[in-house]
């Protein structure tokens, strides 16, 4: 049951942690060009 | 899996709409739903966990507030059933229009809610991009991550719900439940809820709201429907399809009024508010 719980939680929070560091990186860099609605 | 070409707006109406196109993403039915879905689950977080933790200074203090551990119990419980009831409601609905309507798209395709090879893609070509190696993949109707969170609360729904249902009828269930299947549902039901519970207040979230392009709230949820810019952007693949098929009319929705953006931002702020609060609590009491 720990298993499950950790390997899940693992999983999408390295998904997660990339997501959020990846979007922000777009964001910043097309910011200028659209509005930064492009992550 | 909506029936979203039974969108209430004409194309007059779309035309009213000041700041072009708004399509339709969710029927009202899936919003009274999911308003269901998270109402109870905060209910059923905000009693379950002072039980899960019962040691801790802020169950004691939750509980002396309440009427004691009896008074949780009694709000949990009803949190349960109204949403079994819930659940109930949906599966009746998967069925009718999955099964005996025979309508398309429930199963399979790309509107469905089953996990599908493009998901597998969709999660490698994400992953990819995330790391600066390839393009970002152009997401269908529901992306993987939203199928996962969909399974999650339905796998959660079986085994929580069941669970919970052992314990409460358990003289019941003892007619042909063995004595150590009554004392492993206590275990199932607490490790999985707080599973449960790690995840939607951290991950869902985070990937449904406080991510950049959604920050700090996605209002489709609570409005039921999005600009045609953010349609294009999040769901460019269903966008095209709609595109190809000649669809966009029996898409086209009304720019949700005033009123409607200001309720769902108090509420969605609100169940944020709580949901994080709850994470730290439940994070405070696991780690002391």
């Amino acid at each position: 049951m720990n298993l499950l719980l950790g390997s899940v939680l693992t999983f999408f929070l390295l998904h997660t942690i990339l997501w959020l560091i990846r979007s922000r990186y777009s964001q910043v860099k097309n910011k200028g060009a659209n509005g930064g609605k492009n992550a | 899996m909506p029936e979203l070409e039974q969108a209430p707006a004409t194309a007059a109406d779309a035309t009213k709409n000041a700041n072009g196109n708004y399509f339709v993403r969710f029927t009202r039915e899936q919003r009274y739903m999911h308003a269901t879905l998270f109402t109870t689950f905060l209910g059923l977080a905000a009693t379950g966990l002072p039980m899960r933790f019962s040691e801790s200074f802020w169950a004691r203090k939750f509980a002396t507030g309440v009427g004691g551990f009896g008074a949780i119990l009694f709000l949990h419980k009803l949190c349960a059933v109204v949403l079994t009831i819930a659940f109930l409601i949906h599966l009746k609905d998967v069925v009718q229009r999955g099964i005996v309507n025979r309508e398309k798209g429930i199963f399979w395709g790309p509107t469905s809610m089953i996990p599908n090879w493009k998901d597998v893609k969709d999660l490698f070509g994400h992953t990819r991009w995330f790391l600066g190696l390839g393009p970002k993949p152009q997401f269908e109707r529901y992306a993987y991550w939203e199928k996962f969170d969909y399974w999650a609360v339905f796998w959660g729904m079986v085994v929580i719900g069941f669970s919970g249902y052992a314990m409460w009828f358990a003289p019941f269930f003892a007619h042909f439940l063995p004595g150590w299947a009554l004392n492993a549902v206590l275990v199932i039901h607490s490790e999985e809820a707080l599973l449960a519970v790690l995840f939607i207040f951290s991950i869902h979230f985070v990937n449904t709201h406080l991510r950049p392009d959604s920050f700090p709230m996605d209002m489709v949820i609570f409005t039921g429907v999005e600009s045609e810019e953010e349609f294009k952007h999040k769901r460019t693949k269903e966008y095209e399809r709609m595109v190809a098929q000649g669809k966009q009319r029996s898409r086209l929705g009304i720019a949700p009024p005033l009123w409607l953006i200001n309720f769902s931002k108090v509420v969605g702020y609100a169940a944020l508010f709580v949901g994080l609060t709850l994470l730290v609590l439940t994070l405070t009491a696991y780690f002391s």
